[in-house]
């Protein structure tokens, strides 16, 4: 895919160490506007620390991050308005009820009290919840907390997304409804980060792959360029790519644990 | 490693278990592990050990320590007192109520444990298994912290007393906490029957604030009252009231026991009831209540699933009476968001508010034994025509200060404190507005209406005069609560984990104290004077008027996201 735009994330050289651990070792990565990237990886392999920095969580790190070619070091403020992050069932304050919690959220983004409302009660209607509007999230299952912080990361219509597992919870009508949700906002020019351990989903609905492993990209294209490479679900190229082709071996070790 | 004795010890029951159904070998591990488990729980005790991330490993021995502490005040309640009667009901009046209040609080997280629904059930233990091991714990835990309380009094009463008391004075130390179980469990239970699950919890809630108030009260006022007056003149045996409470047939007991030729006929019969109390109590336990007894707590446990289900009805987050309280005070937008996420927030956290809420009744408990308790020889009316007299009505003023700054100190922590993450991620560069937001929710909340209270209650005794001490006391007091916020208060509303105070900051604790208490004997020693009162209460005003828009202009590099 040719792209004479400007990128709209640069990310040079990005480095970042704990104590003596190095877990970024230099990322270089540009993304272009419109993009869905799947950004997948084993556990403890810098996505979260990438996703971290990005949104700027962690400002401590070596390299440079350009966003609208701007360093975010520089202007981090009126970046953090452009993004919106969606962790992995992350804690929300649960004795507030949606409303409260989303006027709480769009005031921190700076939005008006009564655009707040509007929009929240159409997105809380949208997503199926919307009769739970005034209730406190205490009692909500799994999927509803989802849906609320889902919300919550869009409710200010920011032009990147970076969503962590954000299907974890959802039953299927709503996976449905989320993935045609995420292109629908890439259609729009909305760049879409998404980041899951769901390699069947990453397949489908990202248009470019990032696969990190120990600190660094070991791959980085569409589904199809990968696939050149002879493997047919991405599940395979993850496990040849991060050394595990062998998990056929540990299954079979834990079977012969137990007798 | 003391927790195997006590499981061996528990073990040579062995036959008995066995006839009734309960595997042994199951009972022995599960008993290993919970108790293993308890010494590695984090308490108020050991904080600071948690907060380092060293590992705990003992528990329960601090606990117990504390408890022998508690216990070693009782024992020199004990022997202080003279009267025969007095000396034992108070005693042991004190050894329940504490010991009460220590198996309330772990009933709910620590004997009754929803995990073991998930963890031990489905695995193939019997019911009567289970049952007996949960009984056992419970046992056990409470004999420890039993045993913690009275070690002090049960050497006193062998030394003091001889042999036959001391040996009389463990029995009574066995029937008060079987007694305690008791009534810990029927109190449990009678509640459920009234209340639902949810309401349970705020009922517990609220009484271990009402406990602390009574406990704190107690401390200051006892040690006077026993000198006082009024405690010298009761003869306990003409008391009729006292004839239901427990602690009396044990006193009786005791009394009958070591005294046995000159007791009266009635103490005969509260030492029998004494002594029967326990056994049916037991019987009443084990028969009657704790069958249903667990399923109803589990149920209380696991509530947060499917309890109540709480609605503002369709107020959102713009209608009602907090959101206009906000409009007017706290118009900017993060001004706002940060008052009402500290107003709705506070209202609804039940840790926040058991710390938070027995604050309010130290103030009079202060004001009393300042005002009351220290005057010798003085009848209580003089005593309180002397006040009116005078301008205690200023001190009482500035312990109102006391209710800010505990809510200041509270008001950035929570369990939940992981929620914050979103101050972090949002686009926002003036912290310090949220911050004013939240201070201006604080003293909006809690302060003012306090203080109006305090207020009217001074006008009415000591007339209008004191309005211009009232404004002075005010502003003085919400500068004392600017100068803890910007010192003390690390931290974005509800941010922060619990017990992660930085104790290295004693020294600037006692230099902020003393801010309002140099203001405060100023004020005391000007108030003679209308005139210099209403000048001072002006620039009081502006001072902190200026404070809090300096307090309002913080910025990130105080901030910090909590792991």
């Amino acid at each position: 895919m040719e792209n004479t735009q400007q990128p709209i994330i640069s990310i040079k050289n990005l480095r970042k160490n704990y104590g003596e651990k190095q877990v970024l070792k230099g990322i270089n990565l540009d993304i272009f506007p419109g993009q869905v990237i799947g950004y997948i990886g084993p556990n403890g392999a810098g996505k979260s620390t990438t996703v971290k920095i990005l949104i700027g969580l962690i400002s401590d790190f070596d390299g440079d991050v350009f966003m609208y070619d701007k360093n975010i070091k520089d202007d981090i403020i009126s970046i953090k308005s452009q993004i919106g992050y969606v962790p992995e069932t992350a804690e929300i304050y649960d004795v507030l009820t949606p409303l409260e919690y989303l006027d709480f959220i769009g005031k921190l983004y700076g939005m008006e009290e009564d655009d707040i409302a509007t929009r929240a009660t159409k997105l809380l209607t949208a997503f199926g919840i919307g009769a739970n509007a005034d209730q406190r999230m205490d009692t909500f299952s799994k999927g509803m907390r989802q849906k609320v912080l889902l919300i919550s990361g869009i409710i200010h219509n920011p032009k990147i997304i970076i969503l962590d597992e954000p299907l974890s919870g959802l039953d299927a009508n709503a996976v449905i409804m989320v993935k045609e949700l995420i292109s629908l906002m890439a259609k729009e020019g909305k760049t879409i980060f998404y980041c899951s351990h769901m390699m069947d989903v990453v397949e489908k609905v990202s248009d470019r792959i990032l696969l990190i492993n120990n600190g660094e990209i070991v791959a980085d294209g569409s589904f199809e360029e990968l696939k050149a490479g002879g493997d047919q679900t991405l599940e395979k190229i993850f496990a040849k790519l991060t050394g595990k082709e062998e998990g056929n071996r540990d299954a079979a070790d834990v079977l012969s644990a137990l007798s | 490693m003391f927790n195997r004795y006590i499981i061996n010890f528990v073990l040579l029951f062995k036959s008995i278990f066995e006839k009734f159904g309960v595997d042994p070998e199951q009972l022995r591990i599960i008993l290993t592990i919970k108790m293993k488990m308890d010494d590695r729980r984090p308490n108020v005790y050991n904080q600071q050990r948690q907060k380092k991330k060293k590992e705990v490993n003992n528990a329960s021995w601090l606990v117990m320590f504390f408890l022998g502490l508690t216990g070693l005040f009782f024992t020199f309640l004990l022997a202080s007192l003279k009267q025969p009667f007095l000396a034992h009901t108070v005693y042991f009046s004190a050894f329940m109520v504490m010991l009460a209040v220590t198996l309330i609080s772990d009933f709910t997280n620590v004997l009754i444990d929803v995990r073991d629904n998930y963890i031990i059930l489905p695995r193939p233990v019997s019911d009567r298994t289970f049952t007996i091991s949960r009984i056992l714990h419970i046992g056990i835990h409470t004999a420890k912290m039993a045993f913690a309380i009275s070690i002090s009094g049960v050497i006193y009463s062998f030394i003091g007393e001889g042999i036959f008391s001391g040996l009389v004075f463990i029995i009574e130390v066995l029937i008060a906490t079987t007694l305690s179980i008791f009534f810990v469990n029927i109190t449990y239970l009678i509640v459920l029957k009234i209340t639902s699950p949810q309401r349970f919890k705020d009922f517990i809630s609220y009484f271990q604030i009402f406990l602390s108030i009574i406990i704190f009260a107690a401390y200051y006022t006892l040690p006077r009252l026993i000198e006082s007056s009024i405690l010298k003149g009761i003869d306990l045996t003409q008391a009729r009231i006292l004839i239901v409470v427990p602690s009396y047939w044990l006193a009786a007991l005791h009394e009958l026991v070591v005294n046995i030729k000159t007791t009266q006929f009635t103490t005969y019969i509260y030492a029998v009831l004494a002594v029967l109390s326990p056994i049916i109590s037991l019987y009443l336990v084990v028969k009657v209540l704790a069958p249903g007894f667990n399923q109803k707590l589990s149920s209380i446990s696991a509530s947060g699933d499917d309890g109540v289900i709480v609605s503002s009805e369709g107020k959102g987050a713009s209608k009602g009476f907090v959101n206009s309280i906000a409009k007017k005070v706290a118009p900017h937008p993060l001004e706002n968001a940060g008052f009402k996420i500290t107003w709705l927030l506070s209202s609804r956290y039940r840790d926040f508010k058991v710390k938070v809420y027995p604050s309010f009744a130290y103030v009079p408990v202060y004001f009393v034994y300042f005002g009351f308790i220290n005057k010798r020889g003085v009848s209580l009316s003089e005593n309180w025509n002397n006040l009116l007299e005078g301008r205690m009505y200023i001190l009482l003023m500035y312990l109102t200060g006391f209710v800010l700054t505990t809510v200041l100190q509270h008001i950035s922590m929570t369990e939940k404190y992981k929620a914050s993450w979103v101050f972090f991620t949002t686009p926002h560069n003036e912290p310090g507005r949220i911050l004013a937001g939240m201070f201006k929710a604080v003293v909006v909340k809690y302060y003012l209406p306090y203080f109006i209270a305090i207020g009217a209650f001074s006008i009415f005794f000591w007339g209008p005069a004191v309005i211009n001490d009232l404004i002075l006391v005010f502003m003085v007091g919400t500068l004392y609560g600017l100068l803890v916020a910007l010192f003390q208060v690390k931290g974005f509303p509800f941010s922060q984990p619990p017990n992660n105070q930085k104790g290295g900051k004693m020294f600037i604790t006692f230099l902020i104290m003393a801010v309002p208490a140099a203001l405060g004997f100023l004020h005391y020693w000007a108030a003679q004077w209308e005139i210099a009162i209403w000048i001072a209460a002006a620039i009081m005003t502006i001072i902190t008027w200026v404070s809090f828009n300096y307090y309002r202009k913080e910025s990130w590099e105080s901030m910090e996201l909590a792991d």
